[in-house]
């Protein structure tokens, strides 16, 4: 098997790197390399329908152009869409290992998802905690830079969500990104406040297609001070087993329990309005109807589709909503 | 002197006073781009002096989808929403109601409570039921604005709004033996039918419509029908995001 094991979604990582694997998160892979589009597009010629969502299309690309051969696929609690990909990857002969976060939020049923992963890559509790205790430590300073973002607006929105989102796999090198972070943090806090005048936002639901989504919100006024799900990937409930940690986990859980992590985040953060994001032609969309009537902020709801800029309606849209924050 | 400008995917609004007077004026958008602005080291400028009647201002406070074109150095800028909003406050004197907003190419519909937008709802990718729609279903049916804006009576359900495939369902009904006028009623209906989901949602008695369509009185009745409400048209309602822009401070 080659080393390198792409991963649809977040797992617990730490079995794949106990088990001495690196992890790739094929979302990054694709909204980070040079042109996504082409990935988009590869999927568009091997057949992938126009009405289909613009990160599946990646996922597929992406894992296909990177010789990556063996994919950990999330198949409950992540996107509807997998089980397929999932039959498209085995038909292109790359290595499919299901992972489900249960529907039913309870210990057993988690319990169950990790001891087979664990046993399916031969990982002992021993090792297992040893990676955790690391982890522990990364995430501990990603905690560290996420408060920092809302304490001391002097973190972009951006660079929060980029740091977050990539402790998924942790760039497939958790003792370089751990340094590199260390660095970071360092060289913030020598730098002075620059967001003090902008409308303090948040932003729930998946990561945006858009290519230059946070700075077209921060060149019309607005700093991102908190990355739902982000934030959810970087874990940051700690707890002392593995089974307690990926059930406090909300992301692939019911939004109930994510409309309780965000209420809790939007008054500890100040936060005057918050951006929803919903991926085209994804089953999220429909969880918006909850969120809106259940939090009592004003909302944007966005959409994307592509891995392109954010549109002019799009921008004109964010434009009003920040003006709109402004005046009230 | 100020001069509020809403900068349309169709048309250019301009709104300013003169010794109190209002002055209202439209022109279309190429051709405002093209006659009445030149090129100022990367940024426009306008030029021609006709456009604020021999008056220069000194404060020129523009919105609509084209205003970051503008570049014009005296130029504020202010979203669409708040420019409608706060010409919709300014001439009904109203602080609690919806706007609802159909202009070329946008709808828009927009709570204000208290003289604050409080929430809004936009359309993104698709301009379904705008004033596109309108006017590409009337070239169709080989009839005028003004015709297409007074049918009311008969229509016939019509679906689609989609200003591209609306065509070939209108064409569909004409082929089924329709008259026009009942076709016609039937495309002012479908434009109020795919507002009204919008405008329920904020639970309002007090409607206000503004935009180019607003002057189509046919949606403006379906409107208030299937609303039953009173559905009220703004004054000028195509200058409102101009006028808003005018009285923005």
């Amino acid at each position: 098997m080659n080393r390198v094991i792409g991963i649809t979604s977040t797992i617990p990582s730490e079995v794949i790197y106990a088990a001495g694997y690196k992890l790739c998160d094929l979302n990054n892979l694709y909204i980070k390399s040079r042109l996504p589009m082409d990935y988009y597009e590869k999927a568009e010629i091997a057949g992938f329908p126009g009405t289909y969502c613009g990160w599946i299309k990646g996922l597929y690309s992406a894992a296909l152009d990177n010789d990556i051969r063996t994919v950990i696929a999330v198949t409950e609690g992540d996107c509807s869409n997998t089980h397929a990909l999932m039959e498209l990857y085995t038909y292109e002969n790359v290595n499919t290992i299901p992972f489900a976060y249960p529907f039913i939020h309870d210990r057993e049923h988690i319990s169950f998802e990790i001891s087979s992963l664990m046993k399916r890559f031969n990982v002992v509790k021993v090792d297992l905690d040893i990676v955790r205790e690391k982890f522990y430590k990364i995430r501990q300073l990603l905690h560290k830079f996420d408060e920092n973002t809302y304490s001391e607006s002097k973190i972009s929105g951006k660079e929060n969500h980029i740091w977050l989102i990539s402790s998924s796999d942790f760039n497939g090198n958790p003792d370089k990104f751990y340094t590199n972070l260390k660095t970071r943090i360092n060289e913030i806090d020598k730098k002075t406040s620059i967001y003090n005048d902008y409308i303090r936002l948040g932003y729930a639901g998946v990561p945006p297609i858009f290519t230059d989504f946070y700075e077209t919100v921060e060149n019309l006024g607005g700093h991102i001070v908190f990355n739902e799900l982000q934030r959810q990937f970087a874990m940051p409930s700690y707890q002392k087993d593995i089974v307690s940690q990926y059930l406090d986990y909300t992301y692939p859980y019911s939004i109930f329990l994510r409309i309780e992590d965000i209420k809790t985040e939007i008054k500890k953060r100040k936060i005057k309005g918050l951006i929803h994001y919903v991926q085209s032609f994804c089953y999220r969309t429909l969880e918006d109807v909850i969120l809106r009537k259940e939090l009592n902020i004003p909302i944007l709801t966005i959409e994307g589709d592509k891995p392109e800029k954010t549109g002019v309606r799009t921008r004109i849209r964010i434009e009003a909503f920040i003006e709109m924050l402004r005046k009230l | 002197m100020k001069a509020g400008i809403d900068i349309g995917s169709r048309s250019i609004k301009i709104y300013f006073e003169i010794n109190g007077d209002p002055i209202r004026k439209k022109i279309d958008t190429i051709s405002f781009f093209k006659n009445y602005l030149s090129s100022d080291n990367d940024m426009l400028k306008i030029e021609n002096n006709d456009l604020f009647n021999g008056y220069h201002p000194d404060e020129i406070i523009a919105t609509g989808y084209g205003k970051l074109a503008t570049n014009i150095k005296t130029t504020k800028t202010i979203s669409e929403i708040i420019a409608h909003a706060v010409g919709a406050m300014e001439s009904t004197g109203e602080k609690n109601f919806i706007l609802v907003d159909i202009g070329g190419q946008d709808t828009k519909v927009i709570k204000i409570s208290d003289c604050n937008v409080v929430d809004f709802q936009m359309n993104n990718k698709c301009a379904a039921g705008s004033g596109r729609y309108i006017e590409n279903m009337a070239q169709i049916l080989g009839l005028s604005i003004n015709d297409i804006s007074s049918r009311v009576k008969n229509p016939i359900r019509i679906d689609s709004t989609c200003t591209t495939f609306g065509e070939s369902e209108v064409l569909g009904k004409f082929f089924e033996d329709n008259s026009i006028e009942n076709i016609a009623a039937g495309i002012n209906e479908a434009v109020a039918r795919r507002l009204i989901p919008m405008i329920r949602k904020y639970n309002s008695n007090t409607i206000f419509v503004s935009g180019g369509v607003a002057n189509n009185s046919a949606v403006i009745s379906f409107l208030s029908t299937g609303l039953s409400l009173d559905v009220k048209r703004i004054d000028f309602p195509d200058f409102n995001g101009a006028y808003g822009c005018y009285k923005y401070e």
